[in-house]
């Protein structure tokens, strides 16, 4: 904030915005960003969208072809089922509608890395329609974003261009790889009713979680998986009507996502400021220089002549089998968050951590339904049994701790049987050996004491025993409590109630 | 209508109309919107006269670099064509859908597996390339996004 | 047995007889055809190497005991096949060196039920044409006048069985590119209904039109051959998941009980006066064979070459695209890649094919979609909606399969009226309808001095291949108009191989 305050000082607004801190409140307070968010997700399928030529990441260039993703001149495409599926599914757990009829169109442009010059694509009957994002900020706050369409279409191949720096600019001659042209991609678009850029990445969050949730993407904005633009305009808060937008393309992580956001509002807010004019047209993100930089104007709008693909037929999609497929679904991440927080009572914090795991938050659930002690349980999942799992390099899921047994643990441990310490070491076997918390506590012998009368007894000998830890404590020394409850529990094996101990030393040293 | 007096002959009458009256009608292209100009109810407007084809701008579209002469040659013969096509405004389609597969298939769809035997070696793939480099295949430098 | 003059079904059995070996068949062809087609020009690329190693797996295939529908026919494929290792231009300079990395399916069934395959035959570049003149390489001639065009596009599979250089070919169409040269070249061309034969490997022109097809001298060799290449492919997806009955055994040989549906709109009286005696014939013989002739409407039938000039060009437009000179085919050089696209694809394409990608990119273009392209295909949906009222009172429609003779070449050098040659045809290639054209006799052109033979279409409901090669073979065989005319190369052609063996 001050660095804003000190541009402003030095007589200007920083035109690319400072990279990372959104602009200061009194400025925003002015403004209003609308965001839309517009991604592309690899598929997650054994083979292409069109051909058998496997879906994989990596491998020599041009290994991974066949005739129909090289469009050799007479073949043909056939779609995958499950590709088809997937998407699907990804609108189903977004409440998108899913239409009676659906089909592919030709989208036509030409490309060196778009094999046929055409992109096989949808176009004004995607295989979903509207649906909402709900996504949670890192402070709690909820919101909510309408989605346009989620589609299915085939990726392109990948160009790299002979230049010193690897860059398009400059660059004498291209090289393609068409590995990675046909791998099936979904379209996803959503509306701009995003308002910052952190509200943009916690939507493409909550995609990421859900769609790797589902099993239909890996979501890997490294590899490529996912990635996405944004359309970002400014207004006046209180405005009607929108600002003219500039698409931000190349943005290759999340972190990326948020930079380019700020840096973009920024830089249109000092725009206008100066009395300029936002153009409509598109920029790319400059990871190192912490900027957005104009590609092209998008006035000149391509003309893709979207005509149906007479190489397919129509897609009918059957009720029941959407039925099926909306029964099926797992809980959404969103829907587990909000249980988390609203019926558990879990901090933000902890509840992304938990969601941000399908597979712990399956665990955890698995326990709670059984144990019904959310918080308690949550202690174990996140606090011991989260370290045993990462010192061993095992997942809690995979590791020998069942939820029954955990969830035996946490009504013993809840309810005063065994203490803290105890409770620790029973984990400890657990997840050793497997088996359960009733019998190894058995077995040990670490069932807690809480006979008020045997613990006082031997609390008086505690006493007997120190009598100077005794007289220091009542001239003030009142962390020598710590001593005694420790002498206390020592003299009972551990198994002593530390509470109760605690209250009766109280009670009997005054 | 279309009336075809003679076969062999290229010459057509279209019903009420003579052929020299063709650049009289006048239409209002519908206005170009992104990606298709998909527009509901304009089945009454759409009768062009054969000089409006701009046969650059669509030779632009397909990449073909015509030269002057071919631009005048396929001008004058397009239009041709399309004084003939310009009678299927008169057909009334209204109550009938587009034609999306003449045979009555639908759903046809494979199931997500590999066909190892429809791949290409990178020999193979690369066999016919006019220029391949290090496994790729080589274009000249690309300049921004085509279209 | 005369492997150049008798018809693949007397091949096959001989050669599944151990008559002759497959081998023996493949060397007296080569050999033939090598000198035959100076004068036809219809082979664009012979495949020795590959007739012979087909030859020597057909006899290994016998010799354990194995009978084959087509052993040991000798078969020509129209160049927009793909076969692996073989040259494959579709007719055009931007594909003049592509070695295809794969076969066709229709092709290798075709080769799997025991054909020899002598080579790639000569067409309008990417099959757009009705005449072989716009072929980028040779152009080939009709087998009965060598002035005169085969017809096309199927220009050379049609010239290579109607000049008796192979007894069957495959062709393709998509408007009438089979039935009019079969018309023209005094054969049997038929083409099955939409989805029959897989497209997979054929270079696409226009996806929901095209289709792949048989020429043969006789309809039951026609039969045989759709049998082949017939059935449902996984890697087609317009390919109909539909058993294909076999069609070419227990052909009827009378027509009693058919009615036969004449078009009002396909009125004779708009042909030349000989022309038009000679299809009145036609009809007349259908009846005495015990058919009673119909009178059927097609209303929609006048928009048919506005419609399909339409619908053709604009998939076409997008379906060559892929020749951009990034992956196979002709590169010329640019400085950037839009240099090189637009100039590649100006050296490479010729006009017929450059003027259907401006039509068919227009019909596409932003703000003119619905007036064309979607205008067209509903206008499509009223052909169909033509046929199928047609169809309740009729089982066969019959017509012209063209308005003339085959023209000699430069005849028509406007397009328009050039595709008007497809007027017949193009109704039922927009339905999608099994067709064929049968001969049905000859007549002397004005501009001409020799019996030039005529074909008679016949169509029937989609799906009813059967019916249809049923009808054709009873015509067939009580007229045997084809048995009346001599092609031109007949009386050059030697009866003996080099080596003299066969008689």
């Amino acid at each position: 904030m001050s660095t804003i305050d000190s541009a402003r000082a030095n007589g200007g607004p920083h035109a690319e915005g400072v990279g990372g801190a959104e602009p200061g409140a009194e400025r925003l307070s002015n403004w209003e960003a609308v965001i839309g968010i517009e991604c592309h997700v690899e598929l997650k399928t054994e083979s292409k969208m069109f051909c058998g030529c496997p879906n994989q990441f990596g491998g020599a260039p041009n290994t991974n072809v066949c005739p129909v993703c090289l469009a050799m001149p007479g073949a043909l495409p056939v779609p995958n089922a499950l590709a088809i599926e997937h998407v699907v599914r990804a609108g189903l757990a977004f409440g998108a509608e899913i239409p009676e009829h659906s089909k592919f169109d030709r989208k036509n442009y030409f490309y060196p890395d778009m094999p046929k010059n055409y992109q096989i694509s949808q176009y004004d009957m995607p295989l979903t329609q509207g649906g909402v994002v709900k996504y949670w900020l890192e402070d709690g706050t909820r919101g909510s974003c309408r989605l346009t369409r989620i589609h299915l279409e085939e990726d392109t191949g990948k160009s790299t261009h002979a230049s010193a720096d690897g860059r398009l600019a400059g660059a004498t001659s291209s090289l393609v790889d068409f590995n990675r042209a046909g791998v099936p991609l979904m379209e996803c678009v959503g509306e701009p009713d995003l308002r910052s850029a952190d509200e943009a990445v916690a939507f493409l969050e909550t995609l990421a979680r859900t769609f790797r949730e589902l099993g239909v993407s890996d979501v890997k904005m490294e590899e490529g998986s996912l990635r996405c633009d944004a359309n970002v305009s400014v207004r006046l808060r209180g405005a009607t009507e929108y600002g003219t937008k500039a698409e931000i393309k190349n943005m290759n992580s999340f972190r990326s996502v948020r930079r380019a956001i700020v840096s973009e509002i920024a830089r249109q807010i000092a725009v206008i400021e100066s009395g300029g004019r936002v153009i409509q047209e598109t920029r790319g993100w400059d990871e190192g220089a912490g900027v957005t930089r104009s590609q092209r104007s998008k006035e000149q709008a391509h003309d893709y002549r979207y005509f149906p693909d007479p190489d397919l037929v129509p897609l009918d999609i059957a009720r029941g089998d959407v039925d099926r497929l909306r029964t099926a679904l797992p809980t959404t991440p969103y829907a587990r968050f909000e249980r988390y927080l609203d019926d558990y009572g879990i901090d933000v914090k902890r509840a992304t951590q938990l969601v941000d795991d399908a597979r712990l938050s399956a665990f955890y659930d698995a326990t709670v339904s059984i144990s019904n002690n959310p918080l308690g349980t949550l202690a174990f999942v996140l606090g011991d049994l989260s370290r045993l799992a990462n010192e061993s390099g095992t997942h809690v899921a995979d590791g020998k701790v069942t939820p029954p047994a955990l969830a035996e643990l946490v009504a013993l441990t809840s309810s005063n049987a065994i203490n803290s310490k105890a409770a620790k070491q029973v984990l400890e076997t657990l997840w050793a050996e497997g088996g359960s918390a009733k019998a190894i506590v058995e077995r040990e012998g670490l069932a807690q004491v809480s006979d008020r009368g045997a613990i006082e007894k031997i609390v008086d000998e505690v006493l007997a025993a120190n009598a100077q830890s005794v007289a220091d404590y009542k001239a003030g020394k009142t962390n020598v409590l710590g001593f005694l409850t420790g002498a206390v529990m020592k003299a009972s094996k551990g198994k002593a109630n530390p509470p109760l101990v605690q209250e009766l030393l109280k009670e009997k040293l005054g | 209508m279309f009336g075809l007096a003679d076969p062999c002959n290229p010459v057509f009458l279209v019903h009420g109309l003579e052929p020299e009256d063709h650049h009289l009608i006048v239409v209002c292209p519908p206005a170009p919107e992104l990606g298709g100009g998909r527009v509901a109810s304009r089945e009454r407007f759409l009768v062009m006269a054969s000089d409006r084809i701009d046969i650059r701008h669509v030779a632009k579209l397909a990449r073909l670099a015509l030269t002057e002469d071919e631009v005048a040659l396929y001008g004058a013969q397009l239009g041709n064509l399309m004084s003939h096509v310009d009678a299927l405004a008169q057909l009334d389609t209204a109550e009938v859908p587009a034609t999306a597969q003449v045979i009555p298939s639908r759903n046809v769809q494979r199931a997500d597996a590999l066909r190892p035997e429809t791949m290409l070696t990178r020999e193979a793939a690369l066999a016919n390339a006019p220029q391949a480099q290090l496994g790729f295949f080589r274009v000249p430098r690309i300049i921004g996004e085509e279209g | 047995m005369d492997p150049i003059r008798d018809s693949a079904a007397a091949i096959a059995r001989a050669v599944n007889a151990h008559e002759v070996s497959a081998a023996e068949v493949a060397e007296t062809v080569l050999a033939h055809v090598e000198r035959a087609d100076a004068s036809l020009l219809a082979f664009r690329t012979l495949t020795p190497e590959l007739l012979r190693e087909q030859a020597r797996l057909v006899d290994a295939r016998l010799a354990a005991g194995e009978t084959l529908p087509l052993a040991g026919v000798p078969v020509a494929l129209k160049d927009n096949l793909c076969v692996t290792g073989t040259r494959t231009t579709a007719g055009s300079k931007i594909l003049e060196s592509f070695v295809a990395p794969y076969t066709a399916t229709a092709v290798s069934k075709l080769l799997a039920a025991g054909a020899l395959p002598v080579g790639k035959t000569n067409l309008d570049e990417f099959a757009m044409g009705s005449s072989g003149e716009n072929s980028a390489f040779e152009k080939p001639r009709n087998p009965y006048d060598l002035d005169r065009v085969p017809g096309g596009s199927s220009a050379g599979s049609a010239a290579a069985v109607g000049g008796f250089e192979t007894p069957i070919s495959l062709g393709s169409d998509t408007g009438g590119s089979i039935r009019e040269p079969a018309a023209f070249c005094n054969i049997v061309g038929f083409k099955p209904t939409y989805g029959r034969v897989s497209r997979y490997g054929l270079i696409a022109f226009a996806s929901s039109l095209d289709q792949i097809g048989p020429f043969a001298r006789t309809v039951e060799d026609a039969a045989l051959t759709y049998d082949a290449i017939a059935g449902h492919d996984p890697l087609d997806a317009t390919s109909v998941d539909r058993v294909a009955e076999p069609t070419a055994s227990g052909l009827r040989t009378d027509l009693r009980g058919v009615r036969v549906g004449i078009v009002k709109q396909f009125d004779l009286a708009s042909l030349a006066p000989d022309v038009r005696a000679c299809y009145e014939a036609a009809y007349a013989d259908l009846e005495r064979l015990g058919a009673t002739l119909v009178e059927v409407e097609l209303p929609t039938a006048d928009y048919g070459v506005a419609t399909y000039y339409l619908i053709a060009p604009a998939e076409c437009s997008s379906n060559l695209a892929r020749f951009d000179g990034v992956r196979y085919g002709l590169r010329v050089d640019g400085a950037d890649v839009g240099e090189m696209y637009e100039r590649t694809r100006e050296a490479g394409f010729g006009p017929e094919v450059k003027r259907r990608i401006l039509i068919g990119t227009y019909a596409l273009s932003s703000g003119y979609y619905d007036a064309y392209y979607l205008k067209a295909q509903k206008a499509r949906t009223k052909f169909a909606q033509d046929f199928a009222r047609a169809f309740e009172r009729c089982d066969v429609i019959a017509s012209p399969a063209a308005s003339t003779p085959a023209f000699t070449f430069n005849a028509k050098s406007d397009p328009v009226s050039m595709y008007l040659m497809d007027y017949y045809t193009i109704p039922i290639s927009l339905a999608g309808l099994p067709s064929l054209s049968v001969p049905c006799g000859a007549v002397v052109p004005e501009d001409g001095t020799r019996p030039m033979p005529l074909g008679l279409q016949l169509a029937t409901p989609l799906f009813a291949e059967r019916e249809l090669l049923g009808i054709a073979h009873a015509y067939e065989r009580a007229t045997q108009h084809a048995q009346k005319l001599t092609p031109v190369t007949e009386s050059t052609m030697s009866l003996r191989a080099p080596s003299g063996n066969l008689a």
